[in-house]
């Protein structure tokens, strides 16, 4: 398995540690966290395999270092979202028509991950519930495998785009 | 302008509309600023333990509210916590 899978696995190991009695805070902090990454590197692997198919590594490495989190958050709540809400024109003009329900769904997994990731990782008057963590880890699986599907169609590659390119707004 | 929305969300979703799922328990509905510091609304899904496996039922079930949020008019973006009704709190 790579990364994503090993993050996604790490973060089900983590939610379900202390499980006899009340979980402890930071290994629920950690298993959001964890579960943010894995869909968070599984977009940019992808984004990565499209844009650099001769897996030339270094280019890759740089490739990865450049997308930038609240550019992802944007680019998924405009393709999560009914679009009005973006304020990003350059966002609204390569989101698809009718963007298929799954592809909305892990938009908007990746925005309800890195909202609770930032929580997590921040809010340290925060308390969080193990099975919080729980729907997170079981959504994000399936919006594993929602991805693998469209990530190879045209509004999968609009995604990524959106994923990567910094807004001009 | 949040609360006009979190009015309209707390009817949309808690107040006299049809039923959620069955093993829906309780919905609730907060504003937030998020991380893009945004104003953002959190809608809490108190649901039964057995749905927490099931990222089907979860999935549809967020693109259900997230529907009826719309069709209310309510335009601010929303997140959407799971969490299972019979769990002590975490404090």
């Amino acid at each position: 398995m790579g990364l994503p899978d090993d993050l996604l696995e790490q973060a089900d190991a983590l939610a379900r540690l202390d499980d006899k009695g009340k979980p402890k805070q930071a290994n629920i902090r950690r298993a959001i966290s964890s579960a943010y990454y894995a869909l968070f590197h599984l977009l940019i692997e992808s984004t990565v395999n499209v844009l650099l198919p001769s897996r030339a590594q270094a280019l890759r490495d740089q490739l990865s270092r450049s997308f930038e989190h609240r550019n992802m958050l944007q680019a998924a709540k405009t393709f999560a979202g009914a679009g009005a809400n973006s304020k990003d024109p350059w966002l609204v003009a390569l989101k698809p028509a009718t963007p298929s329900a799954d592809l909305k769904d892990v938009a908007r997994q990746f925005a309800d991950l890195q909202e609770a990731r930032h929580k997590a990782d921040y809010a340290v008057g925060e308390r969080f519930r193990r099975s919080f963590a729980l729907s997170l880890i079981v959504m994000t699986r399936l919006a594993f495998k929602k991805w693998r599907v469209i990530a190879t169609t045209p509004e999968g590659e609009a995604f990524m785009l959106a994923l990567l390119v910094k807004s001009r707004s | 302008m949040i609360d006009a929305e979190l009015t309209k969300a707390r009817e949309a979703l808690t107040a006299g509309g049809a039923p959620l799922e069955t093993w829906v328990k309780d919905v609730t509905v907060d504003s937030t600023e998020d991380v893009a510091g945004d104003e953002a609304l959190v809608i809490y899904v108190l649901i039964d333990a057995v749905r927490l496996a099931d990222g089907e039922a979860l999935s549809k079930l967020r693109a259900a509210l997230q529907e009826r949020l719309a069709a209310a008019g309510v335009r601010t973006w929303s997140y959407v916590r799971f969490q299972d009704a019979d769990e002590p709190s975490a404090d």
